[in-house]
């Protein structure tokens, strides 16, 4: 797996280093403004997987916020540095989300029952991938789906936290961050068919060159590489959104 | 010849009305607001007490801000600069009235039958600048009331008597708020405080109506809550209600929380305020001067004699408590430790009409508390309490502490290895940043 990171990684600075070599001409779009950057606006359910830490005699998460999943809301902004003629781009891309948990806290024994008052977790994952998007259906093809894949680092900051503020018991702070694999794999649908003349007007007017709605099962393997000492606030699930390409 | 005479005459008379005219003083106000001042002290504004809202509120404009029930309970006084002309004149003195009508109108002052106003300060003699203090028990002294019940000479009030009786007098009014929800709730009245120029012994009407100045005064609190519960945590009380519906005067909330059964007021214990209760006479040697009976005799500003315990209020005692039945909180002798050493109260406050719960923290876990709720206006009025509730905070498992306590352990807590990952996330972020504004550039200098 350590090589598998290693190889994403390099892959992630390599188009970050690479100069692109293609220009705008690779890709004729008459009357358009150049493409550079990509968008997206993500959404997704959250499960941690903090119960499969190794060593736990318990599954303290599920016991205290259930098996509901959270809603993950998150920002993506990806640079297509490398464009391939007749195949598609690759390019760095970096996600800053925010999700939290909040469920009553439990008396401690010998009372019973649940107080009024919430215990909460919060995380704010982040990751650096390298992100090959696959653009030859589209553009040669006509058909309106853009196949991608992505693979780097993730990190999430966590903080556990009650009304008293950000918790601790036995000499632990539940303030911290847990990094480890993202990889990710899902496709685009273009939106531009619905309304080809609102499409152009829009780039036009914000330059952005085209609008997708996308879905993508990602993984976020949050272990410290590995490590038995890690709060496991990584996912695995399914995303979905909107992108934009400018 | 006659002709002439009859000019001459004319002319005299019209000199003798002019030279009148310029000979009547004028008043006008100095710069500034009036602002609140304490009892027996004309060198610090007044910090607000009972004010919970609206921090500048001290100033009163006579529009949005007013006077309240903690205002007037505590002898707070109005600084007025008044600056006069053609003065000092024997033939004309200073009266300062206050009324919901026009005083300026005759038989409004000075008349025992007709009198719509009330005198509110004994004005000394005139001077070309003056500063007045108002004292606010004067002022709503005499709200509720008309002729013939109205004085016509200047006495002091007692504060509390005052207070209480002017709030007693409060008119519900009729407020609905956004949602269309209609409620009846203690009004405001508007009294106007005039510094009015009369000629001595001409007392129907002044000579110079002079200047005044409108304030606001609601003396009652919003509407009680309802429902209150003191959901139980660690180390706090998380206390809901219900709001009062359609009262708009509702600007926040007073949290009061103190251990069942424990007073929570001065009960039983006289309080006096120096103002009232008049400066103990002294001889020369600084012993007190007996009366007859062989008691300290007290005076007044104005030097008049006065009770010793003129001014001096006994408050009953004010238990917390969890039964229904019995449940008591006096608000309005309740005071908030800042620092929470006195331990017997503790208070926590919400802001806002719509505002239905807040946390009172620092409590101590295995006590029961019994909590209280009122609302209150812009003003700084408590309403009226709703029934206490109670709770006993208790010890948690939080998540972490069932985290760790199942096992768990993190060894890097933003340390070592995770802040090496958030190095190289934060440095490659910038990379990226970097890249997008050099390709922006680019494509910027392309398209040019």
């Amino acid at each position: 797996m350590r090589r598998l990171w290693m190889a994403g990684a390099v892959l992630a600075l390599a188009s970050l280093a690479t100069p692109a070599r293609a220009a705008e001409s690779d890709f004729p779009k008459p009357h358009t403004s150049p493409q550079w950057f990509a968008f997206e606006l993500r959404f997704a359910p959250y499960w941690p997987q903090i119960d499969s830490q190794p060593g736990l005699t318990t599954t303290p998460y599920r016991n205290i916020f259930g098996t509901m999943p959270r809603l993950l809301v998150s920002a993506e902004l990806e640079a297509e540095l490398l464009k391939i003629p007749h195949f598609g781009s690759l390019g760095p891309a970096f996600s800053f989300g925010y999700t939290q948990m909040s469920a009553p806290a439990p008396f401690s024994a010998p009372a019973t029952g649940d107080s009024a008052e919430n215990t909460n977790l919060e995380v704010y994952p982040m990751y650096l991938v390298a992100v090959l998007r696959v653009d030859v259906f589209l553009r040669d093809f006509k058909i309106p789906i853009v196949p991608y894949a992505k693979f780097g680092l993730g990190m999430t900051v966590w903080r556990a936290y009650t009304d008293q503020g950000t918790s601790s018991f036995n000499g632990q702070t539940g303030f911290g961050a847990t990094w480890g694999e993202q990889i990710a794999v899902g496709g685009m649908i273009n939106l531009d068919w619905i309304d080809r003349r609102a499409a152009m007007s829009l780039d036009q007017a914000a330059g952005i060159n085209h609008t997708y709605v996308f879905g993508e099962w990602m993984l976020a393997n949050l272990d410290n590489f590995g490590s038995s000492t890690a709060l496991r606030v990584g996912t695995d699930t399914f995303a979905a959104g909107l992108a934009f390409e400018f | 010849m006659r002709k002439l005479w009859w000019m001459l005459l004319a002319t005299s008379l019209t000199m003798l009305v002019t030279t009148s005219a310029l000979a009547v003083p004028t008043i006008a106000f100095g710069t500034g607001v009036p602002n609140r001042y304490p009892a027996n002290d004309d060198n610090t504004i007044y910090g607000c007490p009972g004010r919970n809202s609206q921090a500048n509120s001290c100033l009163v404009d006579g529009t949005s801000q007013g006077i309240g029930y903690h205002d007037c309970l505590d002898d707070t006084r109005l600084k007025f600069s008044l600056i006069l002309t053609q003065v000092p004149d024997p033939n004309y003195n200073l009266q300062v009235w206050a009324g919901t009508t026009d005083c300026t109108q005759a038989g409004a002052t000075n008349n025992a039958t007709t009198g719509t106003c009330w005198p509110v300060y004994q004005a000394p003699n005139l001077s070309v600048s003056m500063v007045a203090y108002i004292r606010v028990a004067d002022i709503v002294r005499y709200l509720g009331e008309g002729p013939p019940n109205l004085p016509t000479t200047y006495t002091p009030a007692d504060a509390t008597t005052a207070c209480n009786a002017a709030a007693g007098t409060s008119v519900p009014t009729q407020v609905t708020d956004d949602a269309g929800n209609s409620t009846s709730t203690a009004g405001e009245s508007t009294v106007t405080i005039y510094f009015m120029i009369f000629q001595n012994g001409q007392t129907t009407q002044p000579a110079v109506p002079g200047v005044n100045f409108s304030v606001k005064v609601k003396l009652v609190g919003p509407n009680a809550v309802t429902g209150v519960a003191a959901g139980e945590g660690e180390n706090e009380l998380i206390v809901s209600w219900t709001p009062p519906i359609g009262d708009t005067t509702v600007q926040g909330y007073n949290v009061y929380a103190a251990p069942n059964g424990t007073v929570v007021d001065d009960g039983g214990q006289t309080v006096c305020s120096d103002a009232q209760a008049g400066t103990e006479l002294l001889d020369d040697a600084g012993n007190p001067i007996l009366d007859d009976a062989g008691n300290p005799i007290y005076v007044d500003d104005a030097g008049n004699p006065v009770a010793p315990d003129a001014g001096c209020t006994t408050a009953a005692p004010s238990v917390a408590t969890c039964d229904e039945a019995g449940s008591t909180f006096d608000v309005a002798s309740i005071s908030c430790p800042t620092g929470g050493d006195a331990g017997a109260v503790v208070c926590a406050q919400a802001s806002g009409v719509t505002q239905d719960h807040t946390t009172v923290t620092g409590l101590a876990n295995g006590t029961s508390y019994a909590v209280a709720v009122a609302a209150f206006d812009q003003f700084g009025n408590s309403g009226a309490v709703a029934t206490a509730a109670c709770g006993t905070p208790k010890p948690i498992d939080d998540f972490w502490k069932k985290y760790i306590q199942a096992g768990g352990n993190v060894s890097c807590a933003l340390e070592g290895g995770a802040n090496g990952g958030a190095a190289v996330i934060v440095a490659s972020a910038s990379v990226l940043g970097l890249a997008f504004a050099r390709r922006r550039r680019k494509g910027r200098s392309e398209r040019r």
